[in-house]
């Protein structure tokens, strides 16, 4: 996957890059609104992050160029902005998501993972591991071909661990990505231990291998054990 | 007191000394000037009373004449000059005792020498401090009449832009967007007055508005380098080398990051809401919005095993989609986290009235300090002091009540006045 991504902070946009290309995907770097728009004008992306706040232009400039010039690809504004005006400006522009700084690497991975998926019209809106096979438009999950119920936040979980594999996530991250900005008042660790608890339950009992590991007090992996 | 009841009470005191004074004064003056003009008449009316006496052919002892009781006793020469002297008599009509203005002296009539005795009745002085007094009382009750009339005039015209600026610094509210303008005044004190209020209330507002802009200023610039710090944590965690010490570390690092994040978050909120960057409101049906949430939070509510009671009625409420929702949040989550493991939890909406019961531990810190930023009731350092104060910014910028009691192991928060006629 081609991403680029358009941010003035050379750390945070290097950081990004790190986790991004991790999993094979390519990404570029714009750190001005002029070579965000040179770039944009000459290369076809899957996935374009914008930050609005740019040296040289405002981001939602760039968002109206965008969704003329590169209808393929998935646009996500990640901002420090974090005003609802933003947010449903961006929208309506044609940005397809909305990240208010600061995020996790693992949400951003998940989102864009979200919306490529959303994105491709041609069949592999799936997701198959190993024996795990869902259908997120109809949030079904089957293992080993046996259909198997998860609640909404455990299939939430279950698609943001599949999203970022092999990776450490914090509970941090987990609560944050399970409760949206209702993370921030409630001290959310035991209800995540809670449904982590029961989405391992759920899996081994259909026949899966628990791949749920957890990393010391810190959070959790997934991965074969 | 009023300051005009203060002085008016001064002038008072000092014009009744001032009547007391004045009037003792002329009752002396007019004292002796009535004696002395009585003398002067007796004196003169004694060459005539000589000339009468001379044409008579024997003296009378004691006889009525020019309005004076003159008595005459014969004695062997002529010693005494004119001498006055003050006496009573008694006098039969009246039945009691009279001052009399006697002058004595003694003369040669036909020959023999006489010492004569005129008596005249004074002007009695009972009489004198009576009319003296009834006069000044009578000229102190008119001043004191003008003295109200006049206060009343003044407090009414010359305090007038005095109570005008009063009215406004009362009504000052800092947080309203126009400026409070204290008018010239035609007297230089309160024109003084004004022109020190206008700098006051400028100068307080531009510090406000100049907090406000840094509080969300340094909201906004704090995202990114906590963007940052978050990004490289989550980074060093996917490194497969990292010891146990590295991940405990990290972890650490990791919720300190979170709670930055959500401090930030929270005090963004409250400075947007105080600076009305929320504006336009919605008509909202509140027990749906409840019952949505109340679902949302229903992973939260099993993983404590509190037991939910709902009873909820329709009712539309005015306001802003964003902040009504952190409203409910922070009310709702509040309930859920200081409740106890198993303990209950009641919603009740009605009548325009949303009342969150929820089992507890006894509060920690005064009630009335539950509202404030910061506050925290147990010494739980998950919690970051600011959902209460949220709470109530929306609810005083939407006119609802809020209000907490608590009983025994249970607290009750209820919001009232939800219902707006705009």
């Amino acid at each position: 996957m081609k991403i680029l991504i358009i941010e003035d902070e050379p750390s945070l946009a290097a950081s990004m890059k790190s986790y991004l290309e991790v999993e094979g995907n390519r990404c570029e770097l714009a750190a001005t609104f002029d070579t965000a728009w040179e770039k944009t004008g000459l290369y076809d992306y899957d996935c374009i992050l914008v930050d609005l706040t740019l040296p040289g232009g405002n981001g939602l400039d760039l968002i109206r160029k965008l969704q003329e010039e590169q209808r393929g690809a998935g646009i996500i504004i990640v901002s420090a902005r974090d005003s609802l005006d933003d947010r449903i400006r961006g929208l309506e522009l044609g940005s397809d998501d909305y990240l208010p700084k600061p995020f996790h690497l693992a949400e951003l991975n998940a989102r864009i993972k979200a919306l490529v998926r959303r994105k491709q019209f041609h069949g592999n809106r799936h997701i198959d591991y190993r024996e795990l096979h869902l259908q997120p438009d109809e949030r079904s999950l089957s293992v080993n071909d046996q259909a198997v119920r998860l609640t909404r936040s455990e299939y939430d979980l279950l698609l943001y661990f599949l999203a970022n594999q092999n990776r450490v996530l914090t509970k941090e991250s987990v609560a944050e990505h399970l409760s949206g900005d209702q993370a921030d008042l409630l001290d959310s660790i035991d209800f995540i231990y809670s449904h982590v608890k029961n989405l391992r339950k759920k899996l081994t009992g259909a026949g899966a291998e628990d791949y749920i590991q957890s990393v010391y007090g810190l959070g959790y992996k997934w991965g074969p054990a | 007191m009023k300051l005009l009841e203060r002085t008016s009470r001064y002038y008072l005191a000092f014009s009744l000394l001032a009547f007391l004074l004045t009037g003792s004064l002329l009752f002396a003056v007019l004292r002796y000037i009535i004696d002395a003009e009585m003398d002067d008449q007796v004196a003169d009316a004694s060459v005539r009373l000589d000339n009468y006496l001379e044409q008579l052919e024997t003296v009378p002892e004691s006889f009525y004449q020019l309005d004076a009781v003159i008595t005459t006793a014969p004695v062997a020469r002529v010693s005494l000059p004119f001498t006055f002297t003050d006496t009573v008599f008694f006098e039969p009509i009246e039945q009691e005792l009279e001052p009399y203005r006697t002058m004595t002296y003694d003369r040669l009539i036909n020959g023999r020498a006489y010492r004569i005795s005129v008596s005249r009745l004074k002007v009695e002085s009972q009489d004198l401090i009576l009319v003296l007094f009834l006069v000044s009382m009578a000229f102190f009750g008119l001043f004191l009449i003008g003295i109200y009339l006049l206060n009343r005039y003044l407090s009414r015209h010359l305090w007038q832009p005095f109570y005008g600026a009063l009215a406004q610094v009362r009504g000052f509210d800092l947080k309203r967007k126009e400026p409070t303008v204290f008018p010239p005044s035609a007297t230089e004190e309160f024109d003084q007055l004004n022109t020190a209020l206008n700098a006051l209330t400028t100068k307080l507002r531009n510090d406000y508005q100049a907090l406000r802009q840094f509080t969300d200023n340094a909201s906004h610039e704090l995202q990114t380098p906590l963007a940052i710090m978050r990004n490289q944590v989550d980074l060093m965690l996917q490194d497969p080398a990292r010891n146990e010490m590295d991940f405990s570390h990290l972890q650490h690092l990791s919720e300190a990051l979170d709670r930055l994040k959500k401090l930030n978050q929270a005090l963004l909120l409250l400075t947007r809401i105080e600076n009305d960057q929320f504006t336009g409101t919605e008509e909202i049906e509140l027990a749906d919005l409840l019952t949505n949430k109340l679902d949302q939070l229903e992973p939260m509510i099993e993983a404590r095993g509190l037991r939910l009671r709902s009873d909820l009625h329709r009712t539309c409420v005015r306001a802003h989609p964003v902040l009504l929702d952190v409203l409910l949040n922070n009310l709702l989550s509040n309930a859920i986290k200081h409740n106890l493991p198993g303990g209950r939890l009641e919603v009740t909406l009605v009548t325009g009235q949303l009342t969150i019961l929820n089992s507890g531990l006894p509060l920690r810190l005064p009630t009335e300090e539950l509202f404030q930023r910061f506050a925290k009731g147990e010494t739980d350092n998950q919690s970051l002091g600011l959902g209460l104060a949220i709470v109530q910014e929306i609810c005083k910028r939407y006119a609802f009540t809020i209000s907490f009691r608590t009983a025994g192991d249970h607290h009750e928060m209820t919001v009232g006045h939800l219902y707006r006629s705009t």
